[in-house]
């Protein structure tokens, strides 16, 4: 299983070729209170840093980006009655959807944990 | 007061049990469930206290001789109505409809926008007001709003959404 992150702020998991993703605690602990999120409908081709998802917290509301090419085929229903769970578990079950990919070698242009921590005490 | 006290008087205000430092975020959702108007969103010079639903500002001389800004179109809007109201605007489901949305009657015609919306933490909800259309300024009106494309409904509803506990001495 390999877990990789963007500079957006998503985490991507690859299991049998599929890949969940989701905010990162850094970028649950950035938005404040989340208190809707609308997620993609399955079925939907998603570009890679193309729109896919959107949070809104408290203050205001934000752009989830495609990490990579390719379609959704799983979204997280449970965030419709309790979108405070990206708060709560931000990477496991606070996931926002889970995609097929086009290509998986465009993981390898992805973080992987440690130099998202890097990326992340840089900023 | 001086600048120069300002933090004085900050500190022995924190200072007491029952205050807490807040920030413009906590102070913009607070406002907005008091149903208190932001000065350049949901007034400006655009706007006038009667459209504004804040008649209670003019007071009985004023209404009866006039002779301040804007008199002659307060004065006719005090007598016959305005065209346009503000209003409190509850959108069904938990997506906040912010400043700048669209209002939509059921026709799908553009009656009105969103000069203020968000989350009310006190309501559990998103909460917004705007201005409508006189027609559709009555609570229970239900209306849309175009929320990234998508129009979504919503109910035209009494402000405030939290009562008022204000300390009046």
């Amino acid at each position: 299983m390999t877990k990789k992150f963007s500079q957006e702020h998503e985490w991507i998991e690859l299991e049998d070729g599929v890949a969940t993703v989701g905010i990162t605690d850094y970028a649950q602990q950035s938005l404040g209170d989340i208190v809707y999120v609308e997620l993609p409908e399955v079925g939907k081709k998603l570009t890679k840093d193309g729109d896919a998802a959107v949070v809104e917290s408290v203050k205001a509301a934000s752009d989830v980006y495609a990490p990579l090419d390719g379609e959704i085929v799983e979204v997280n229903e449970e965030l419709d009655d309790n979108p405070a769970l990206v708060n709560e578990a931000p990477e496991s079950d606070g996931w926002f959807f889970r995609m097929t990919l086009t290509d998986e070698s465009q993981l390898d242009e992805l973080m992987d944990e440690a130099a998202y921590k890097d990326f992340v005490e840089g900023l | 007061m001086p600048n120069a006290d300002a933090e004085a008087l900050a500190r022995k205000l924190l200072a007491e049990d029952e205050v807490e430092a807040i920030g413009l975020g906590a102070r913009d959702s607070l406002r907005l469930e008091a149903g208190l108007c932001l000065y350049g969103n949901d007034i400006d010079t655009t706007t006038t206290p009667v459209e504004g639903d804040l008649n209670w500002i003019i007071n009985k001389r004023r209404r009866a001789e006039g002779g301040f800004k804007g008199a002659d179109v307060i004065l006719d809007q005090l007598e016959h109505g305005a065209d346009r109201k503000r209003v409190g605007i509850k959108p069904e489901g938990k997506a906040p409809a912010r400043e700048h949305t669209q209002i939509l009657n059921a026709d799908g015609e553009e009656i009105g926008e969103i000069t203020s919306g968000g989350f009310g933490p006190t309501v559990d909800g998103p909460i917004a007001m705007g201005y409508v259309a006189i027609e559709f300024a009555e609570p229970g009106t239900k209306v849309d709003l175009m929320v990234r494309g998508k129009a979504r409904p919503a109910e035209v509803v009494e402000l405030p959404f939290a009562p008022h506990r204000y300390f009046r001495g």
